[in-house]
């Protein structure tokens, strides 16, 4: 048979067939070992920055009357048969943050009426599946419509899938998170809600405003619950700041690595979200 | 926790056992036989249930590196499979041991397996356990150096996702494998 592999595996076969030597002993085989080993540290080492957080709450603090039912690429929390005009949630969770830890935030939102989709990512990194919402929406049929989101980098892929699929969603909620510098939505035709938090130490509050170029240049910064929305139609931004919330708090997956140091309590900071989040779907007509 | 037990005290036995016997022939002509070496491979776990929920799905892809030893006929080999899974990210150390059919320039392979391992989580690793067996084709084009297709079925447990999340972790899934193989002979 022809030999398909002249250089380095004909030595290595030449090694070990004539000279019955172990061919780790050659420097074909100690520089292969050494390839491989390197691969295999490497390798430890992107592992190794890839832990996930996992979820830190009671899952009895779950209101009861919210559904969950789960599948290897979804979980979806409904509270019963969505309204003729309700739009659902599309959410996608932060990078490296088990699914999970975002429930108690998002079944705050399923018991307002909203059905929620989380869609789970390879390695729970959503950048793996920007366009995973898609093929889930089909999930709850029901809905009239979708509103996709999402937390740090599940928020930022939301807003990559928004603006490549303008037609599959009617609105955009982005927490602690803003578009890819390529994936800008200032042409974008639906409203867009973007919440972030002042200590945030992840996506701090200069990248929030750096970056409100990427949203539709129609932006009404919101201070309380309530508030007239200047626009209603087309696109716009409505923009929040949580006093004394941090990145990991829009979750609940503990402390994160560089976050800041929150001076509002973690249930404060996720009934805040969930208020305004509800409030965006009310003055849309989606609830 | 006995099932667990028992998952944990397989691989050790298929290790154990599968070495013997692989290097238990004795004899010159035998001796020639075996070989030691390793696997590199990429492999996609197409998932075929999850949470005892039959669906259809992509569970996640892991770079295997095993190290094994093999004579004519019978193989042992242990090694690292790293990669992304349903719970996010996970290490299993895939033990297998079984049988060889050597028809050159293929071989044909089929071994039982136990995995032991741990999904990574940043406040602390949760413990797995994977059972299966699996069957491989491999092409030898030269003596040191081969190809091989692995396809197999394995069941996934992580007892303690549960208490984190409220779902009882469980993915059976249909490893495929890609890989190449360096053959060294045993001295």
């Amino acid at each position: 048979m022809r030999n398909i592999f002249p250089s380095r595996f004909t030595n290595l076969a030449r090694a070990t067939g004539r000279d019955r030597a172990s061919p780790i002993k050659t420097e074909e085989g100690r520089g292969m070992m050494r390839s491989i080993t390197a691969f295999a540290l490497a390798g430890a080492a992107v592992l190794l920055v890839s832990c996930s957080y996992l979820p830190e709450f009671s899952l009895g603090s779950l209101d009861p009357l919210v559904s969950i039912t789960e599948t290897r690429e979804a979980i979806v929390l409904t509270k019963g048969a969505p309204g003729p005009t309700t739009a659902g949630f599309m959410f996608y969770p932060g990078g490296l943050a088990d699914p999970h830890g975002y429930l108690p935030l998002l079944a705050d939102i399923a018991a307002a009426g909203i059905p929620v989709i989380v869609a789970k990512a390879p390695g729970n990194l959503a950048v793996f599946s920007p366009n995973a919402g898609l093929a889930l929406r089909a999930l709850v049929p029901e809905a009239a419509g979708w509103v996709i989101g999402g937390h740090s980098l599940g928020g930022a892929m939301a807003a990559w899938s928004a603006h490549d699929n303008p037609d599959a969603y009617c609105g955009l909620v982005l927490l602690a998170a803003y578009p890819p510098d390529t994936k800008s939505l200032a042409a974008w035709p639906h409203p867009v809600l973007s919440i972030s938090a002042e200590n945030d130490g992840l996506a701090t509050p200069a990248k929030i405003e750096g970056t409100l170029s990427l949203l539709p240049p129609q932006q009404q910064p919101l201070t309380s619950l309530g508030t007239l929305y200047s626009y209603t139609s087309g696109g716009y931004a409505v923009l929040h700041q949580i006093p004394g919330g941090v990145h990991a708090q829009f979750g609940s997956y503990g402390p994160q690595k560089g976050d800041g140091t929150p001076t509002i309590s973690a249930d404060a900071q996720r009934a805040e979200t969930r208020d305004y989040i509800v409030e965006f779907f009310t003055n849309n007509g989606w609830l | 926790m006995r099932s667990i037990a028992a998952s944990l005290a397989l691989p050790f036995v298929f290790l154990l056992v599968g070495a013997s016997l692989a290097s238990a022939a004795p004899g010159p002509a035998r001796a020639a036989d075996r070989h030691f070496g390793i696997d590199v491979a990429l492999s996609p776990q197409v998932g075929i249930s999850y949470a005892r929920s039959v669906g259809l799905g992509l569970s996640g892809t892991a770079l295997e590196i095993v190290p094994f030893y093999q004579s004519r006929m019978l193989r042992a080999e242990a090694g690292v499979a790293a990669g992304s899974s349903p719970v996010g990210w996970q290490v299993l150390a895939p033990i297998r041991a079984g049988v060889r059919l050597p028809a050159p320039p293929f071989t044909v392979e089929a071994l039982a397996e136990a995995a032991p391992g741990v999904a990574l989580f940043k406040q602390a690793p949760l413990f797995m356990i994977g059972a299966g067996a699996l069957g491989r084709l491999i092409w030898n084009p030269s003596p040191s150096f081969a190809l091989f297709l692995t396809l197999g079925v394995r069941d996934t447990l992580c007892p303690r996702y549960v208490d984190y999340t409220g779902i009882a972790y469980s993915a059976l899934d249909l490893p495929l494998s890609l890989g190449a193989r360096w053959t060294f002979r045993a001295r």
